[in-house]
């Protein structure tokens, strides 16, 4: 497996009338490519501000202050906008949360799939629509040659969602960032959404930055999770052992807080408090407010993001660095 | 409230045939008139100190229905009764002294309450609109609320947007108890919420329900929620109640295919359950538009089980087994 995106130590900072807020505060991981790697947090955590930087999407006030992003070996905040805009929709796509909001209300669906091809690809206008019409066929998309002259706002949410796939998916690129891809969509819709993405996966083999809050979304189509808390990652493992043996007590409280369908619980387990606010972070370890197993060195010094050396995954805890000192 | 449900005999709230029909097309000369159909015959009843959980897809008309028992629709067909007393057709002026009976939880605590007012205010003003209190006692009613809802009491002179989203749901819960109401709809009330916070508000509900003999009529397009604190769950498809039971009868043994296409398309609690899981049930297609639903059963355009006569026929809302109600032709899991 080969190393597609690397993130090292990224800072996204937005400067507002209130001060600096640190939102992705040193974020590192990497995605190999064929994978599909999810982003978990809630919101606020910076996980979307962390897709927006990987896109060089992130406007003012808010700034990339350090670290890098090397794709395929090249630090992508060190591009210009011109050599970015290749890059993007061509190499890089993404998909958004609100698919009516991402497309372009006044043009024909066709024209805004023909728009990518003409820009990154040579070719006719002719070509350009054929492979609008096929891509319109993959995504499971229904008389592709009707909808390709119909307007966004004759079509469903689902239907949106899935040119919107088509769109990002158009020019065969190496990544996928796909941005809480279902959470506007119905339970019913969602289910064919997930399923079109998980057989995309295998028809593309293009890798996926999955960026959601749903645990469930993560355990139908990851292979690793990396969690997210308060502009840091705090825990990064391959998907069976997040949800068997989850490290962190964030983790473990968010897993335990999602009420589940196919087991009975009396009270649910929640993580007491709020989420800090980003410009009023606690001293230390960014949780222990609200960890139930705080100790004193919680409360003033930030632990690291440690790997295990056996399973290679990371966690960002105490008491799991204690666990190895013992 | 989750595992032992009491015998429910007394009805607190009966809805008959309630109908509800929103004019789509607006031009003035316009020979047909088209109507949505948002609620289009549900009757119902819940049961004193139940939860009834009503889940359903955007569109399905659960939310019509809950203001319309709320009195903030007028009914186009139907009665709501609070009690045995019909309020759906109640003037406003005598329907004061019901209102405080049964109060609402509204989805979005960010729009919901008023940013320029107070929390001292906010959680006053339905006790100052309904009763006459001395300033005193209204300090301690305040007080009494803050602390029931887990609010920190010395926040009474802080605004909403100080506020996070947990803790604005949390005034909202403390503005609809205010007036010690028999039953509180909840309309969405975690669903803008971040997962850890949801729980909260989940156990929060749950607490308040046995300490003040509640009954709570829960809206939701959440199974998982849902199943957390429902006795009894109806699912709505299309302006129509399809199938209503209690909720481990729903999760054993769905009858309707609606029901079971629903449960299918939950997304799996973990990743070791990919492989168990099949893919066949998902329901494909979407939600037809509610102005123009297919003739017979609504459902049959999207249901795999459908035979000629569910695209006739409409199907009754029956009760097929002791409280297992369900509106179709060709139940599943019937023994």
């Amino acid at each position: 497996m080969s190393t597609l995106l690397e993130v090292n130590d990224l800072k996204t900072y937005f400067y507002t009338t209130n001060g600096i807020v640190p939102s992705v505060d040193g974020v590192s991981f990497s995605l190999e490519s064929g994978q599909t790697t999810a982003l978990v947090g809630e919101s606020g955590c910076g996980k979307s501000v962390t897709s927006f930087s990987i896109m060089q999407l992130v406007n003012a006030p808010g700034k990339i202050v350090g670290g890098e992003i090397l794709y395929k070996g090249e630090d992508l905040t060190k591009l210009s906008d011109r050599e970015m805009r290749k890059i993007r929709g061509n190499e890089i796509s993404m998909i958004f949360q609100e698919p009516l909001t991402s497309l372009n209300p006044i043009l024909k669906v066709g024209e805004q799939l023909d728009e990518i091809l003409l820009l990154h690809q040579t070719k006719s206008k002719k070509e350009a629509k054929n492979s609008s019409i096929d891509m319109l066929k993959k995504v499971g998309i229904p008389r592709a040659e009707h909808v390709y002259n119909m307007h966004p706002h004759e079509l469903s949410g689902g239907m949106r969602q899935r040119v919107m796939i088509a769109m990002a998916l158009s020019c065969n690129p190496s990544l996928l960032i796909a941005d809480e891809p279902t959470t506007a969509l119905d339970v019913t819709i969602q289910a064919q959404i997930l399923r079109l993405m998980k057989n995309l996966k295998l028809e593309f083999e293009t890798s996926i930055l999955l960026i959601t809050h749903d645990l469930g979304v993560v355990a139908e189509l990851a292979d690793k999770v990396i969690v997210m808390y308060a502009g840091q990652v705090v825990e990064e493992a391959d998907v069976m052992s997040l949800y068997a043996d989850p490290k962190h007590p964030y983790t473990q409280g968010l897993i335990q807080s999602t009420p589940k369908i196919d087991s009975e619980m009396d009270v649910l387990t929640s993580i007491q408090g709020n989420v800090p606010t980003p410009n009023n972070k606690p001293t230390g370890c960014y949780f222990h407010p609200r960890c139930p197993f705080a100790m004193d060195v919680c409360k003033s010094k930030m632990p690291e993001l440690t790997i295990n050396e056996k399973t290679g995954n990371k966690v960002r805890c105490w008491l799991s660095a204690g666990h190895q000192e013992g | 409230m989750v595992n032992s449900i009491p015998v429910k005999t007394e009805e607190i709230l009966t809805v008959k045939n309630l109908k509800k029909h929103f004019a789509v097309n607006h031009q003035l000369f316009a020979k047909k008139k088209e109507f949505l159909k948002a609620v289009d015959g549900v009757d119902l009843s819940v049961y004193k100190g139940e939860t009834l959980g009503i889940v359903g897809e955007s569109g399905c008309g659960k939310s019509t229905l809950g203001n319309l028992i709320m009195g903030l629709l007028q009914p186009t067909e139907g009665e709501v009764y609070f009690n045995g007393v019909e309020i759906s057709k109640m003037k406003e002026k005598d329907l004061k002294k019901y209102r405080v009976e049964y109060q609402m939880i509204f989805q979005d605590p960010f729009s919901s309450l008023n940013p320029r007012m107070r929390v001292f205010d906010l959680i006053a003003e339905p006790l100052i609109t309904h009763k006459k209190l001395s300033r005193k006692e209204l300090e301690g009613e305040v007080h009494r609320l803050m602390v029931d809802v887990g609010l920190d009491p010395s926040y009474t002179s802080r605004f909403p947007h100080e506020f996070s989203g947990g803790q604005r749901q949390r005034i909202g819960i403390a503005r609809a108890l205010a007036l010690k109401p028999k039953l509180i709809i909840c309309d969405e009330p975690v669903s803008a919420l971040d997962v850890s916070i949801q729980a909260q508000i989940l156990n929060l509900l749950n607490d308040l329900q046995q300490k003040y003999d509640l009954t709570y009529i829960f809206i939701s397009h959440g199974l998982p929620a849902l199943r957390h604190i429902s006795d009894r769950i109806g699912v709505m498809y299309l302006g129509n109640m399809v199938e209503l039971t209690t909720k481990d009868e729903l999760f054993k043994k769905p009858m309707h295919p609606y029901t079971n296409g629903l449960l299918a398309s939950l997304p799996i609690s973990d990743p070791r359950l990919r492989n168990a899981k099949t893919a066949d049930v998902i329901l494909e297609g979407d939600m037809p538009s509610p102005v123009n639903p297919p003739s017979g059963c609504k459902f049959h355009t999207r249901c795999p089980f459908a035979q000629d006569k569910c695209k006739v026929d409409v199907p009754d809302f029956e009760e097929k087994e002791e409280g297992h109600f369900v509106a179709c032709h060709f139940p599943l899991h019937q023994d």
